[in-house]
C-alpha cells in the first residue's frame, strides 16, 4: 500500500547574513514541527533559508559544505528536540563543493546518528536578468536526478529551475513521486487580477507553473519560499503543495511566517496517472524525441 | 463570420493597482525595513501634497501613529494651502508633528547668493529640508522616509542628494498616477488628491506645466518605454510623438540622478563595481 506522507512547510523570515541567529530561528520551527499531530515525515525550507537569498559578494563568506550544512541543521534540531526522532529536511543554501560556489538544495535525514544526505541539488538555471545577478556569484549546476528516501522516490529543484519544463519531466521520468522546489521569488506585480491567487501577480505566475508541472506529469510539487524582504524586495511567502491533478492541497498565507502541514497520498500519483497517462507515454517517446532534440540542437534539415 | 477582437499581448503590466494589496504590501515594507534597521519611529516631511501624505499614511498604519512625526517645512513663498492640507494629514492621523519655518535657514545662505535663479532657491530649500528631516530624526531616534514617485525619480524631478535621500522609500516604485490610486484607497483627503501637484517653490507652478504633459499621459508612455518599446514603437501605435519625445528625453538626461556619484575606479577591489554587498547586509 503506498505509503501517506506527512509534510511541513515551513516559511520562516530569515536575518541577512546572520546564520548562528537563523539557526536559533530554526530551532523553534523544529521544535513547533516535532509536537505537530500527525508528525511531519519531511519538512520543507525555503532557498538560501538561513542566510536571505541577496548576499551578492557575500556569498562566499556564507557558503559551506554541505557535510557541515547537514551538521548545523542536525544540531540544531538536537539542541531544539532533546528525545529526536527522525526527520527529512529539505533546504536551500549556499554551497562550497569542489571548491566552487553553488546555489544548492539538500535532502538530509536529522535526528539518527549522524545526519545522513540522501542528495544534493545544484541549481542548474542561475537568473542574471532584471534584478537577478546570481550567475555572476555562483556556478551552475549540471544535472537533475531523482533520489530514494524512505518513503518513496524524490527530487528537488531550486527556484528558476522550476521554470524550465524540461527540469520537472526529468525528475518525473527518474521517478520522483514529491518535487521538492524551494525558492526566494521577489514579489511584483501589483494590478487587480481575476483569478482566486491571493497576493501579487509573480504569486499567480508561481502558483500556475507548480500546478502546470503536477498535472502534466502526475506528481506532488510542493514550493516553500522565503518570507520577509531585502533591500526592499518582499518574499511572499504563499508556498502551496499541488496534487498529482494539479489542484492545490493547501496554501500558506501571504507575507507572514507560517508553518503549513499537508499529508499527502502516494496513491493519488497511481490514480492520477492511470487516468492521464502522459509520464508513461513520454517514456516510450523519448528514444524518439531524444533524436528530434539532437537534431534540433545542430540545427539539421528536416527531411521531408 | 466571427470577428475575434485580439488582445494586445506584448503591452506591460497594466497602471492599475489592487489597493488592499498595494497597501498591504507597503506597510510590511516599512515596517520590515524600520525593523532590520532597529528603529521604531518614522520622520516625514509633510509637504501637503499627495505623496507625502501616502507616506504618512503607510507609516501611521505600519508603526502606529504614535511612532510617526510629521514635520512642515514651509519657506515664506510657501502657499498657506499646502500648509493647511499638510495638517488635514496630521490630524486625520493623529500623528505628532512640529512645524519648522526654514526662511531663516535658507536667507541665512542665500543673503550671501542674493542673484541665485529661482532654481538654486529651490534646491536651497529642499537641502534645507533634507537637512531638517535627518537632524530630527537623529533627535527622535528614527529614520526619515522618502516621499518619491517612480515618474518623478524617472523624469529627474527632484533635487538630487536631497529629495531622494532618504533611506527608506515605499512609493519609489509607483507612479504618480498609481499613488492617487493609493491614496483614494487609503481615504486621504480628496481635496489633496485632486489638487494639481506642485513643487510649492513659485506661486502658480505646476509639475504637469513644468514637464508639459500630464501625469496621466506620461505613466502610460513611460510604463512602456521601461518595459522595453522604443519610441518608434510607440507612435506606430498611437502615442503622440512630441509627449514620446519630451517623456523619453527627461529620462534619458536624468541617468545620472538615479546613481550614486561616478567614482574613478582604479583597483580590482571598487566598491559597487567588484566589492559587492547589499544594502542590508
Amino acid at each position: 500500500m503506498a505509503p501517506l506522507v506527512h509534510l511541513a512547510i515551513a516559511q520562516v523570515k530569515p536575518r541577512k547574513g546572520d546564520r548562528a541567529g537563523n539557526l536559533a530561528r530554526l530551532r523553534s520551527v523544529f521544535a513547533q514541527v516535532d509536537r505537530l499531530e500527525p508528525r511531519p515525515t519531511v519538512l520543507c525550507l525555503a532557498e538560501s533559508a538561513l542566510t536571505g537569498y541577496f548576499l551578492e559578494g557575500a556569498v562566499r563568506d556564507n557558503a559551506v559544505t554541505a557535510g557541515t550544512f547537514a551538521a548545523e541543521l542536525d544540531a540544531a534540531f538536537r539542541a531544539a528536540v532533546p528525545d529526536p526522532r527522525p526527520l527529512d529536511v529539505t533546504c536551500g543554501f549556499y554551497e562550497v563543493w569542489n571548491n566552487k560556489l553553488y546555489n544548492s538544495a539538500m535532502y538530509v535525514t536529522l535526528g539518527a546518528g549522524e545526519p545522513r544526505i540522501a542528495h544534493v541539488h545544484r541549481k542548474v538555471f542561475l537568473p542574471t536578468y532584471g534584478l537577478f545577478d546570481e550567475e555572476r556569484f555562483v556556478e551552475r549546476g549540471r544535472d537533475v536526478r531523482a533520489f530514494d528516501t524512505p518513503w518513496g522516490r524524490a527530487a528537488m529543484l531550486v527556484c528558476e529551475d522550476a521554470w524550465h519544463s524540461m527540469t520537472a519531466t526529468i525528475a518525473a521520468l527518474d521517478g520522483a513521486q514529491i518535487l521538492f522546489v524551494c525558492s526566494a521569488p521577489p514579489a511584483r506585480g501589483l494590478q487587480p487580477k481575476s483569478d482566486n491567487v491571493p497576493g501579487p501577480a509573480s504569486v499567480s505566475r508561481w502558483d500556475r507553473l507548480i500546478r502546470e508541472i503536477a498535472d502534466e506529469h502526475g506528481i506532488y510539487v510542493t514550493l516553500a519560499n522565503l518570507v520577509g524582504s531585502e533591500g526592499g524586495k518582499m518574499f511572499p511567502g504563499a508556498s502551496f503543495v499541488a496534487g498529482p491533478r494539479g489542484d492545490v492541497r493547501g496554501r500558506a498565507p501571504l507575507w507572514d511566517d507560517a508553518i503549513l502541514s499537508i499529508t499527502v497520498d502516494l496513491a493519488d500519483v497511481t490514480r492520477a496517472r492511470s487516468d492521464l497517462p502522459l509520464v508513461a507515454d513520454l517514456e516510450t517517446m523519448m528514444p524518439h524525441l531524444r533524436d528530434s532534440l539532437d537534431a534540433a540542437m545542430s540545427r539539421a534539415p528536416y527531411a521531408l | 463570420m466571427v470577428r475575434v477582437a485580439a488582445s494586445d499581448e506584448r503591452a506591460p503590466a497594466p497602471l492599475q493597482i489592487d489597493g488592499a494589496l498595494t497597501e498591504q504590501w507597503l506597510v510590511n515594507f516599512v515596517r520590515d525595513e524600520m525593523e532590520r534597521r532597529g528603529f521604531s519611529r518614522a520622520v516625514i516631511g509633510v509637504s501637503g501634497g499627495v505623496d507625502s501624505a501616502v507616506t504618512a499614511y503607510l507609516a501611521a498604519k505600519a508603526l502606529g501613529p504614535d511612532n510617526v512625526l510629521g514635520v512642515r517645512m514651509p519657506y515664506r513663498t510657501s502657499s498657506r494651502e499646502s500648509l493647511e492640507h499638510a495638517q488635514l494629514v496630521i490630524d486625520a492621523l493623529g500623528i505628532e508633528s512640529r512645524t519648522f519655518d526654514i526662511t531663516p535657514a535658507v536667507d541665512g545662505y542665500l543673503c550671501n547668493e542674493a542673484d541665485a535663479d529661482g532654481g538654486r532657491r529651490g534646491n536651497v530649500m529642499a537641502r534645507m529640508r533634507m537637512i531638517t528631516l535627518f537632524d530630527l530624526a537623529a533627535k527622535h531616534r528614527g529614520i526619515p522616509l522618502g516621499t518619491g514617485n517612480k515618474t518623478e525619480r524617472l523624469f529627474g524631478y527632484f533635487t538630487w542628494h536631497a529629495d531622494d535621500s532618504p533611506p527608506i522609500n515605499p512609493l519609489g516604485d509607483l507612479f504618480k498616477t498609481q499613488v492617487w490610486a493609493l491614496a483614494r484607497h487609503l481615504g486621504v483627503p480628496s481635496v489633496i488628491v485632486d489638487k494639481p501637484p506642485t513643487a510649492d517653490l513659485v506661486v502658480g507652478q505646476t509639475d504637469e506645466g513644468d514637464f508639459g504633459i500630464s501625469y496621466e499621459r506620461a505613466d502610460e508612455i513611460l510604463n512602456w518605454l521601461v518595459s522595453g518599446f522604443g519610441a518608434e514603437e510607440l507612435v506606430a501605435r498611437g502615442y503622440d510623438a512630441d509627449e514620446v519625445a519630451i517623456v523619453k528625453k527627461r529620462v534619458e538626461g536624468t541617468h545620472w540622478k538615479r546613481r550614486l556619484p561616478t567614482v574613478a575606479m582604479v583597483s580590482p577591489t571598487a566598491i559597487g563595481e567588484s566589492y559587492l554587498r547589499p544594502v542590508d547586509y
